[in-house]
Formats: structure tokens, sequence, C-alpha cells
């Protein structure tokens, strides 16, 4: 059954079938709140956000995009918001959630050091995106993340194509140039040798 | 856009697999004598890995989120049976129906022998109502249990009990226990429902008790609200207008109802003010996410505390075209 029929009765209010529509994209909504936010127990409350407002909201989804566009538009509001928040938070407090953070690691698959590269690996990579702009942000999250082709985040951003293209690249040459500053892009071994390469 | 910039781009569509033949050739072209540009696209590649790398979901993720939206779905259908936050509307009421019934049942019964106590402490503000409340509260427990209601059932005992906490949730909001949340709610709110409906329909132990208080209470109910006991008119005029429903607003279906309180200022509303009555503004708003979740961060931001509130008498239809917002402000 495609999205629009399970919509019809979503909008009805049928649970059973906005249920269809959490599972479709709980995943990718995860994965952006996953790369965008460092914390996988942030992540999972932006995705139940995210259904929330979802399902709160859906009788008055008129249709004319699509469910996906509609849902990632409010995945990437909440990911703002929720990243507006935590900055105006003390700094202590996080640090000391971090540090929390560290000593729960669940030691299940793939194995603890794995867990815990991934973990500061996706940590840095949400650090890096924090610093540069959100529209950049905004773009790296639903190409790289999402995996959305160009028409739908035209759609979901409301721009042309021609936009896209253009702010995707500079998005990413901003991001990059960020990683290179804060020395994650020199851990790779592919980039090992563009250590010349500097900020193009 | 510089040549710099044209190969950039390239290089960025590239990843996306997006570049016509003659693009990619001109790049292929490009990159073979431009090692700056050559290590751009390595760099871009190994973050798109990154950021492409399959992310594990947790466990339980799904379950949580379902179960979100089915305690979202009751609290649309049904009357929430634990409130976020205790609203002193609510509290408020259930103290001055509390006191009412104890009052008004104090001249039938020898057993409200501590009426006079509560009444006394009564005399100027709602917030002495509820501390009255507390101990009417109680005393309507303990009159249960002299009046016999309770012998021998251990059904009616509990009944008898449910008052008596509804009377301390009303006491303390901030520091309501938490087991003691679900039943004195449905306790008060028959008590509500009875002394502002004037319903005896007893459906519940709960009501079996407040039932048979009811119909002595309700005769002098009258006479009595009209001669002097202007304590508990006060109490009342300060809470009924708060869960009666504006004139203009009975019969209208709303998609949500929010209840804010605690702020000074009400935020602008992009909405239509129905009424104010003593304090409490009513506004109808556009039901689209939008309008929702811009009104109640702003009125957040404002100094409010927001809770869903579907107790105000109102049919609660997901497909209405508005929602509603009650503001209180701080006196």
């Amino acid at each position: 059954m495609d999205d629009k029929h399970i919509l019809v009765r979503a909008k009805r209010g049928e649970l059973d079938a906005f249920e269809e529509l959490v599972r479709r994209y709980e995943k990718r909504v995860y994965a952006v709140a996953l790369r965008s936010s460092g914390s996988p127990e942030d992540a999972a409350d932006i995705v139940q956000e995210v259904f929330l407002r979802a399902w709160r909201s859906i009788e008055s989804f008129r249709g004319d995009s699509g469910f996906s566009t509609w849902l990632f538009r409010i995945t990437m509001n909440m990911c703002v918001d929720f990243a507006r928040h935590k900055h105006a938070q003390p700094q202590t407090q996080s640090i000391v959630d971090e540090e929390e953070n560290e000593r729960q690691v669940p030691d299940t698959a793939p194995t603890p050091e794995e867990h815990l590269e991934n973990r500061e690996l996706g940590r840095e990579l949400a650090a890096a995106l924090e610093e540069i702009s959100e529209e950049h942000r905004r773009i790296v999250l639903l190409r790289d993340v999402s995996g959305m082709s160009y028409t739908e985040i035209a759609d979901v951003l409301e721009i042309s194509e021609g936009t896209v293209k253009s702010r995707l690249s500079r998005a990413r040459i901003a991001l990059r140039k960020v990683l290179l500053r804060r020395g994650n892009l020199f851990l790779s071994a592919a980039s090992n040798q563009s250590k010349g390469g500097g900020d193009a | 856009m510089s040549d710099e910039e044209y190969f950039e781009q390239l290089v960025s569509n590239s990843l996306d697999g997006t570049l016509t033949d003659s693009e990619r050739e001109k790049l292929e072209e490009h990159l073979a004598e431009c090692p700056s540009c050559a290590a751009l696209k390595q760099d871009l590649e190994q973050m798109r890995a990154w950021f492409a790398e399959e992310v594990e979901t947790p466990e339980g993720l799904h379950e949580g989120i379902m179960q979100k939206l089915e305690q979202e779905t009751k609290l649309r259908v049904v009357q929430p049976e634990k409130p976020v936050r205790r609203m002193p509307v609510f509290t408020m009421v259930a103290a001055a129906a509390v006191v009412v019934l104890v009052v008004l049942g104090g001249g039938l019964m020898p057993a409200f022998s501590t009426v006079d106590s509560a009444r006394s402490g009564n005399t100027t503000a709602a917030s002495d109502g509820a501390a009255a409340a507390d101990t009417a509260g109680q005393a309507v427990a303990d009159a249960a249990e002299d009046a016999g209601l309770t012998a021998g059932s251990e059904e009616n005992a509990g009944a008898a009990v449910a008052p008596s906490e509804g009377g301390q949730t009303v006491q303390s909001r901030n520091s309501v226990p938490e087991n003691s949340a679900a039943a004195p709610q449905d306790s008060a709110g028959s008590t509500v429902e009875q002394s502002t409906g004037g319903s005896s329909a007893a459906q519940t132990t709960d009501d079996e008790v407040w039932a048979e208080l009811q119909p002595n209470t309700k005769g002098v109910a009258d006479s009595s609200a009209e001669q002097a006991e202007p304590k508990v008119n006060i109490a009342l005029a300060e809470a009924q207008p708060s869960i009666k429903l504006p004139s203009s607003l009975s019969g209208t279906s709303v998609a949500h109802c929010y209840f804010a309180d605690g702020g000074k200022e009400i935020p602008d509303i992009d909405g239509q003010l129905v009424a104010t009555v003593d304090g409490i503004s009513w506004f109808l708003l556009d039901n689209n996410m939008t309008t929702l979740q811009d009104t109640l961060t702003r009125v957040e931001d404002a100094g409010f505390t927001v809770s869903a509130y579907e107790n105000v008498g109102l049919t609660i239809d997901s497909k209405a075209a508005s929602w509603l917002l009650i503001v209180q402000t701080a006196a």
C-alpha cells in the first residue's frame, strides 16, 4: 500500500495506519536526528517528538507535498529547535551528561570499542555540523544522511533544484573546512594524502 | 560563478551521481591537473561515507514512539487520566465543590463538626479555599464512615477514602504524590460534574457515596447559597467561570484544548480572542501544526506553564477547524 492510502486512514485518526507510516520512516528520521544531535538518547527523544507532532497535525496535512517531505520538514525543525535548546542549557550540565553517557555505553554488538568509536565520530560530526550555518546543516542532513533526491530536498526546503545543487556544494565545503580544522578529516586514510589540500 | 566554484560544484554533484557526460569529462580532466580539487573530492567522499553509514536504531524505538502516540490518542478521546501538571482551575473547582458539599451537608449530619473550621479558613482567597478543602475532604471521609455508608463494604471503604485524597491534591498542587494521581482525579472529577451540572447519576462506587450525599445536600443547596454564606460564594465565583465555557463557545468542537497559567502577560496570539472572563482568556486558533507549535512555544516563552486540558466540556474532535487555548494570567 502506498503512503497515500495509508494517509487517508491516518487522517481519519486510525492509529494503526499511522503506525505503518512510523515504521516506514522511523529509521531515516532517527538517522537524521542522530547525526544532528550526536547522541542516541537525544535522537530517540527527537524522533518521538517528530512523530507526536506529525500525529497531532496529520488531519491538517493537505497532501500538497508528499508525506515524507512534510515529515522531514518537521524533523528539520525539531533538530534545529533541539540544538538551540541544548545551546541554551548551562555548559557544565552537558559535560556531566556526556561523562555519564560514556560510562553507560552498553557492551552490546558490534564491540565496545567500535561502539565508542562510532559514538565519538557521531559526536564529532554533530559538533562540526553545529559550526556551519543552519541552512547548510539542513541540506547536508537531507542529502547525505536521509538520502533524499535533489527534487525532494527542493520540496522540503522550498527552493529550486539549482539552488539545491549550489547550496549543497557550499555546505559540504564549509563542513569540510570545519572538520579539517577540528582534525577529523586527518584521521581518515583517504584524506591523509590530501593534507596539502587545505581549505579549498 | 568562478572556475573554482564551478569545479567545486561539479565535485559535489559527482558524489550524488548527477553529472552529465560532458560535465564528468570536464571534471576528470580538471582533477588530473588540480590536486586541490582532487583532495576536495576525496574528503567529500569520506564525509559522505561517514554520514551515510548505516545507523543502528536503538531497541524499543518503535515501541517508545507508539507508546507516546497511544497516550496522546487516549488524551484526545477521553479525559486525561493523569495530566502532566495539576491545573489550578481544576483544583480550585474541585476544592470549591468539596467545600460546598461539606458546608451544605453540615446542616444535616452532625458528623460534620469540623466544617466550621474549614469555613473559617475560607474567608478571602481561593487558595484559602483549597486549604479548607483539605480539611473538608477529610471531613467528608470521616463523615461518610461515621454515617455508616462504608460499613462492611470494601469497595465503599475505598470510595470514602478517595475524596480525602482529592483534598490532598488540592492542598499541594506541586507535591502531588504519584500514586494518588489517578483515583483522586476521578473522584474529584465526579464531584465537579455533580456540583456544577446537578447530575446525580451514579456509575462508580465513588459516585455511590456522593449519590447518597447528593439528595440531601441538593435540597439545601439552593436556599443556603442564597443565604449569607459569602465565603463559599467567593470561592465559587472565582472557580466557576474557569470551568464554565463562555456562552459564545458552547457547542463548538475543537481539535485540542490547552490551558496555560503562571505567566503575567499574554503574548501575541495568532487567533480569535473569544472571551476574557475573570482573568481567563479564551482563544480559538486555526488547527494546523505551525500555529499550534508556534503559539505554545510563544506562550511558554512568556513564562506560562502549558498543559493539555480536555475537561472543558467541549467536544474534542481531531478534525475540527480550530483548537482552544485558555490562558490564565497571574494576579
